[in-house]
């Protein structure tokens, strides 16, 4: 779990603390202030061993492609291209970060295999390129550093590093975006791994807080595509989940992510998004459940007091698993400030403003 | 649903309930004219702390100058006064040493009121009110009322709001009215002697 967390020179925050995350951390702020950006700081951290880490963020914002150079590709992530991005975090009661910076004197490995037609000619120089380089610190053995180039052979990104980071271990995370549909593939092979421990009914009920019709929920694949449907009381056939409403799929695409494999972080945009309130104090109750069984965190982004509002009666239970921070701007700065569950309840009593 | 709270103005007058909010209100305006203040309910006592947290966490919270807390001293104002200087110890903002005197730090400036004034060792805001009407010979009647309500087995626990209402309920233009209604249509008399330590902490926030 993480539960501090320091950012420096990443997109708008020119230096970030956010202390005592929970295992539910709920984030508000106002328009732009970087509720999203917080989510994607994190999720960069544990995803900084993916070669395309820096695209896979700018697709879940709705940016497909970005052509051009390494430059045009991660400069986007900088608050200050020209400084480093540090993301420290405290998981698990230990800190480790990672650096973020361009490297403009980078020298590729030579590719193993060369096809004749594309061999280089020889020459005395060394043919530096730009790379970001990735320097990875936890514990005194834990180091490493990893650059994040475009591969002139191929224009792929791609990543190399002199030492092997794989035996230092990261938890595993997910980032449900608000404004995309999470790929039904994905979805399906999360299900997958539930129906083949016989858990299937697990997702079920979690999605029974929308439909209570729904009576059974499975697999169908088609060629390469592979989808969740669901079979609803009364009706001759399934559906596939996508077509059940936002709600359905947010809810099963979040109960997969949390149950699928213990220990997860999910990074969730906009959790209100798609769902009514008259059943969001039924979802944060379950969802605390959910997250609590699986020993998972879930830190997600609202805009809504009735959200605030349900989560503190649905999450009643567990109390001391909740946070809520809320992202102040002042001039060019970000301030997180922290609530927990008792100061929620006062400021729902009083109709305090803290959003 | 009412649209959420939020810091508006630098000074800060934080009341324990709608009731002294609104009191507050009418009184405020009347002591200062300017109306350069905000008036909010901090809920109950035990909410305060949680309340002064929360307002730090205001985006705007950096430019307010002045907080005044004011709250009912009930049965024991020694009590209430330390409640209120441990809320404001937790919350970390200046802590006055008596109620009805400013403290200061470099940013902020505090002081917190209690109910009905300075010299009461018990009390509420309905008695502050009702002493802001002492000479109104209505009351008269009223004690008369409450005394034949007891005689009639009545059990009257909370006898500040029996005589509050009852007096407004003998009054043709207050019948009925909460105490912070009653405030805005002027059942009070804001020029009365026993205000006067309120008076003085609200015209120099």
């Amino acid at each position: 779990m993480i539960t501090d967390v320091l950012i420096r020179n990443f997109k708008c925050f020119k230096s970030l603390t956010v202390p005592e995350l929970g295992r539910i951390t709920l984030i508000s702020g106002r328009n732009n202030v970087g509720k999203t950006a917080l989510l994607e700081a994190l999720f960069l951290f544990l995803d900084h061993r993916n070669p395309g880490m820096a695209l896979t963020q700018y697709g879940r914002r709705g940016v497909e492609t970005i052509s051009g150079t390494l430059e045009a590709i991660w400069n986007p992530m900088f608050c200050d291209p020209d400084k480093e991005i540090l993301i420290s975090l405290a998981i698990n009661g230990s800190h480790k970060q990672t650096k973020f910076k361009f490297n403009r004197e980078f020298l590729p490995p030579s590719p193993t295999t060369v096809q004749p037609e594309e061999r280089q000619i020889p020459t005395d120089e060394e043919h530096t390129t730009l790379a970001v380089d990735i320097e990875f610190s936890g514990k005194s053995s834990e180091k490493y550093i990893l650059h994040n180039f475009l591969d002139p052979n191929n224009n792929r990104l791609t990543i190399v590093s002199k030492k092997s980071p794989s035996k230092i271990s990261l938890p595993q995370a997910s980032f449900l975006a608000s404004k995309k549909h999470n790929p039904t593939n994905e979805i399906a092979k999360q299900f997958s791994n539930l129906a083949q421990q016989d858990r299937e009914n697990e997702a079920v009920d979690f999605c029974k807080i929308i439909e209570d019709r729904l009576k059974k929920l499975k697999v169908i694949t088609e060629g390469p595509n592979s989808s969740v449907h669901g079979k609803l009381r009364g009706e001759p056939s399934t559906r596939i989940i996508n077509f059940m409403g936002e709600g359905m799929e947010k809810l099963l695409s979040l109960i997969v992510a949390i149950a699928h494999s213990p220990n997860r972080i999910i990074l969730l945009d906009e959790i209100e998004n798609g769902l009514h309130y008259s059943i969001l104090p039924k979802i944060w109750e379950a969802l605390g459940k959910a997250l609590r069984k699986y020993d998972c965190q879930l830190i997600t982004t609202t805009h809504s007091y009735e959200c605030l509002q349900a989560a503190y009666e649905g999450l009643s239970e567990m109390p001391d698993d909740f946070r809520y921070i809320r992202l102040n701007r002042k001039g060019e700065d970000v301030s997180a400030k922290l609530s927990n569950y008792e100061m929620i309840g006062t400021a729902i009593k009083t109709k305090l403003e803290v959003r | 649903m009412p649209k959420p709270e939020t810091i508006t103005h630098k000074k800060l007058l934080l009341a324990e309930g709608r009731d002294a909010e609104l009191f507050l209100v009418w009184a405020g305006r009347h002591f200062r004219p300017e109306i350069d203040f905000q008036v909010m309910d901090f809920g109950g006592i035990k909410e305060l702390t949680n309340f002064l947290k929360l307002l730090a966490n205001d985006e705007s919270y950096d430019n307010v100058e002045t907080i005044v807390v004011a709250r009912d001293a009930e049965t024991d104002a020694k009590a209430a006064i330390e409640s209120i200087q441990n809320s404001m110890r937790l919350a970390e903002i200046p802590v006055p040493e008596k109620p009805f005197e400013y403290t200061q730090d470099s940013s902020l400036k505090t002081a917190f009121m209690i109910f009905p004034g300075p010299e009461n060792p018990s009390g509420r805001l309905e008695d502050l009110c009702l002493s802001t009407v002492e000479n109104d010979p209505l009351l008269e009647c009223v004690d008369d009322y409450l005394e034949c309500a007891k005689a009639k087995g009545e059990q009257l626990p909370r006898i500040h709001k029996n005589k509050l209402h009852a007096f407004l309920a003998g009054k043709k233009d207050y019948a009925g009215l909460p105490i912070g209604l009653a405030s805005r249509e002027k059942a009070w008399d804001f020029e009365h002697p026993s205000l006067e330590p309120f008076k003085r902490i609200i015209q120099e926030m």
